[in-house]
């Protein structure tokens, strides 16, 4: 044992109070701990993880209709119509934009060169409710996955008609259907 | 006086020794600044009162949007090391929307730079971040590296009313748009994953490929991005060719063996069936694990489960199967749930398997999607006995190619998410840089989790994974109890970590506390700090040092008496019981320990020696007891007798106190830096460093915090070195 510990050892009434302050701190942390550590214990509600009213690992499926506009003959959630399309395309297209055209390439004194992407080249977050009620988000970062993602003609937001392809297959890449 | 002085002067001066040689970096490793760009009264600056919502402290809305912003820049932050400041250029706009559709938000690079000082490749773009990160200054000062765009509108009548953002920190974020999580996958983007090349032309940006480029694979042509013999044409295939574009980095390579599996639906039998069969997850219920759920399989009636199931008794402890329709999917499972059913598979009535979203919290049986045609091979079988099992795979990664890279996601076409720049969709479970933002994701971005840490590694970031909350907890459970944790016991001490959201000294103290809190744990003390006092009950202190026992000695010892315990889980305390009893045989017939205690002596001289060891003088009535356990025997042949006599010393509670404070600061080494106190890199080899933070927590009686006993070892290079740079 080192000499420390044998003389903190013979200072009993120090060590009391030293005793003290550490049981209080044991126990604290050591309730904590043990109820904890491992949670479990019967009968015991420790605190979780706020509680997910969404998804535990593979969807964006839910649901929340109350707000949704539907269609009021069909009750569906109605396609677009052509002015909101092209509104929506208009959008897009401003924002998803993998264009060089007008970029600068600027030498410095050190040799390093940059380019000021002037907003472009940017990734989209998107979402969507898809005719089942389905929430469905998504990244976009292409006209083409844009177009696809809101299922409007490519054509809208300038994707040549010679370019491949895009789906408008509902949602090939979403994960979750939720009936 | 003069030498109370020098007396403090001395103490000043080792504590910034001791502290110095411990620490060579602080929690957070970067800083990402969130540049208000708002004009008065919008976006950041909108006055409206709220109410704090989700750990969100904020009161106004402007200012919940900002505490988002910087909690999301934070979890970066405290991952990505580099000494410039990264500033994110961000506003809240009118961004195109419509009731049901509409653009959350974007963000990206702000410029882009190549043949900088300090770039790992020459001839080759790096997002503005890293290429001030691998340089070392910031290469074009008063300029944003990232900017940020987000829909000032969502939520609001006519945009996206139905799921507006939830600026809380907690992921609870119910029929909403978690912000939080949206701004981590974007601002990752940002940081570098991200590709400037096209992938709808295939063509460079002005010449020259991105360092993403340079580990984008087509496992057909044998090609990288970045490779000038691939052509424009072969990269706009590669974007377009299932199952064709891998990244070939070797950290990602690495780590998604810890991460990626494959969930399946196992027949175990009969025969003929017998097989892995390809599944559909869902999205509620308890996740997937393995070995898994195993039990026979039973028909639920109704067939399609939408209504309480008649046939419950059938149902018990089996795995229901039910056909997918009529009503969603949650109320199928809650119903087989009610009728006692240990899981779910739901037979699709399309081909192909469905990924089952929904939610209910309540349901907490797993469930998994097959195909119609595997179902009727199910039930074809029903007849007898069919037994099958609900797992993860954990062997068989899922989302990766033939050689095991992780696929990008590259559909035979543009879909809705295409991007080289996302993770294939296939992966399991959900990666935050998979092109959806899908509910379950949590905010952590390191393994075991999540791959995007290791890609930025790859492209060069440099950091550390300590910096993710909920990574520092898991390693104190690898560290100090031997074992992984348990999913609630990990969600409660990040939690305890996470609410403070962006109060940093509220976050370093929680670190602190919760680091501490293993050591305190009961399961450590029953374990880890039990063959402490073995050690010091049978032999004292190493000779030359002032603790018992060392590391090598230590660590197999502690993983033995913690065999299968789990404190608060299932019947511990008998587990723990039992592995005492045997540790304690084992312990008295090691050679070392009949060799110091012959078997000649007699009970009380044995006893003697063991309270003379630990440190303890016993009670007549304790010291009695020891002996007793020999009955009349007048020597100590009775290896069980010696055993019991050994733990009732190491048990003493004396010998508990007295021990206390030494091997708090012991296990400081063996936990935290896995090695014994005089080891190399300790200045001296000697136990300086040990004395000197014992002498520290005596001094502060026991408190760790006031004592900064825990925070120096937690921030110290050594201890961080383990997990990045």
């Amino acid at each position: 044992m080192g000499k420390r510990a044998q003389k903190v050892g013979r200072k009993s009434s120090r060590r009391i109070h030293q005793l003290v302050l550490i049981a209080i701190l044991v126990a604290v942390f050591a309730l904590a701990a043990t109820a904890a550590v491992s949670l479990r214990a019967e009968g015991k509600q420790e605190p979780k993880p706020a509680a997910k009213t969404t998804d535990a690992h593979g969807n964006p499926g839910y649901r929340a209709n109350a707000l949704m506009p539907i269609n009021a003959q069909s009750g569906q959630v109605r396609p677009l119509t052509q002015e909101e399309a092209q509104r929506l395309a208009n959008g897009l297209k401003q924002l998803v934009d993998q264009s060089t055209d007008g970029l600068q390439q600027v030498r410095h004194a050190d040799g390093s060169v940059s380019m000021d992407l002037q907003g472009r080249f940017q990734s989209i977050a998107v979402a969507k409710r898809d005719d089942d009620g389905t929430l469905v988000q998504s990244c976009v970062d292409n006209r083409e996955a844009a177009a696809a993602f809101f299922e409007i003609d490519p054509q809208l937001v300038g994707v040549n008609k010679n370019a491949s392809p895009a789906t408008t297959a509902n949602n090939a890449a979403v994960k979750g259907e939720d009936r | 006086m003069r030498n109370i002085i020098l007396a403090r002067l001395s103490l000043t001066l080792l504590t910034a020794l001791f502290v110095c040689s411990l620490s060579s970096s602080a929690f957070g490793a970067a800083t990402i600044v969130i540049q208000n760009a708002d004009a008065a009264g919008i976006g950041f600056n909108d006055t409206t009162p709220v109410a704090p919502v989700g750990g969100n402290p904020g009161t106004t809305l402007g200012q919940q949007r900002l505490n988002a912003f910087q909690f999301a820049a934070n979890i970066w932050g405290a991952t990505l090391n580099t000494t410039t400041p990264i500033t994110v250029r961000a506003t809240w706009e009118p961004l195109t929307c419509d009731a049901t559709s509409a653009v959350l938000g974007s963000a990206g690079a702000a410029s882009i730079w190549r043949d900088f000082s300090g770039a790992t490749f020459n001839g080759t773009w790096y997002s503005a971040a890293l290429a001030n990160a691998l340089t070392g200054v910031d290469l074009q000062t008063g300029t944003q590296e990232i900017n940020a765009r987000f829909n000032i509108n969502l939520g609001k009548t006519g945009c996206g009313e139905s799921f507006p953002f939830y600026l809380g920190f907690d992921t609870n974020h119910g029929s909403g748009t978690d912000l939080v999580t949206v701004l981590i996958h974007e601002l990752s983007h940002g940081l570098g994953f991200q590709t400037f090349t096209s992938a709808s032309s295939g063509t460079w940006n002005s010449g020259f490929p991105s360092i993403y480029d340079r580990f984008l694979f087509d496992n057909t042509t044998g090609k990288t991005w970045a490779q000038a013999s691939m052509t424009d044409a072969e990269r706009q295939a590669s974007a377009t060719g299932v199952n064709k574009l891998a990244w070939n980095g070797s950290r990602v390579t690495s780590d998604l063996q810890s991460i990626l599996a494959t969930p399946q639906l196992k027949v175990n039998s009969p025969a003929g069936i017998a097989g892995n069969y390809s599944v559909g997850t869902a999205g509620f219920g308890a996740p997937l694990s393995s070995p898994g759920v195993t039990a026979n399989v039973a028909q639920a009636s109704p067939a399609d489960g939408c209504s309480a199931l008649t046939n419950g008794a059938a149902m018990s402890g089996k795995i229901a199967l039910i056909d997918r329709g009529a009503c969603t999917f949650v109320v199928k499972v809650k119903n087989a749930q009610n009728a006692g059913a240990v899981g779910v598979v739901i037979v699709n009535n399309t081909s192909g398997v469905v990924q089952m979203g929904g939610s209910d919290s309540t349901i907490t049986i797993s469930a998994l999607s097959i195909s119609d045609t595997d179902g009727l091979t199910i039930k074809s079988q029903l007849g007898a006995p069919v037994n099958a099992t609900l797992l993860v795979n954990t062997a068989a990664p899922s989302g990766v190619d033939t050689s095991g890279r992780a696929l990008l996601f590259s559909p035979s076409s543009f879909q809705s998410g295409s991007s080289v720049s996302h993770w294939d969709t296939t992966a399991f479970p959900n990666q935050l840089m998979e092109p959806n933002i899908n509910g379950d994701l949590t905010h952590s971005v390191v393994p075991v989790w999540d791959l995007t840490w290791s890609l930025f590694q790859d492209i060069g970031w440099r950091g550390n994974k300590l910096g993710d909350s909920q990574f520092f907890v898991r390693q104190h459970y690898l560290d100090f109890l031997n074992r992984f944790p348990d999913a609630s016991g990990l969600a409660f001490w990040n939690n305890q970590i996470v609410e403070c959201g962006i109060d940093q000294p509220c976050i370093e103290l929680r670190q602190i506390n919760v680091s501490a809190a293993f050591f305190l744990s009961i399961e450590f003390q029953e374990t880890g700090y039990l063959v402490y006092r073995f050690y010091k009950s049978a032999y004292g202190n190493i000779p030359g040092a002032p603790v018992p026992v060392r590391f090598g000695e230590f660590l197999p010892d502690t993983q033995q008496i913690g065999q299968g315990v789990v404190v608060g889980v299932g019947n511990w305390q008998a587990q723990l019981e039992a592995n005492k009893q045997a540790f304690a045989l084992a312990f008295v017939t090691r050679s070392r320990f009949t060799n110091a205690f012959p078997t000649s002596s007699n009970p009380a001289a044995f006893v003697d020696a063991l309270f003379a060891r630990s440190g303890v003088t016993p009670s007549a009535s304790e010291r009695n007891a020891a002996i007793a356990e020999f009955g009349s025997a007048t020597n100590t042949a009775d290896t069980a007798a010696r055993a019991r006599a050994l733990r009732l010393v190491a048990e003493n509670s004396q010998l508990k106190s007295l021990e206390f404070n030494k091997a708090f600061v012991l296990m400081q080494y063996f936990g935290y830096l896995r090695r014994n106190p005089n080891d190399p890199p300790e200045p001296g080899l000697d136990f300086a460093g040990f004395n000197f933070w014992l002498g520290k927590l005596n001094q502060f009686n026991g408190n760790f915090v006031n004592a900064e006993m825990v925070k120096a070892f937690i921030v110290s290079g050594e201890f961080r070195q383990r997990f990045g740079q």
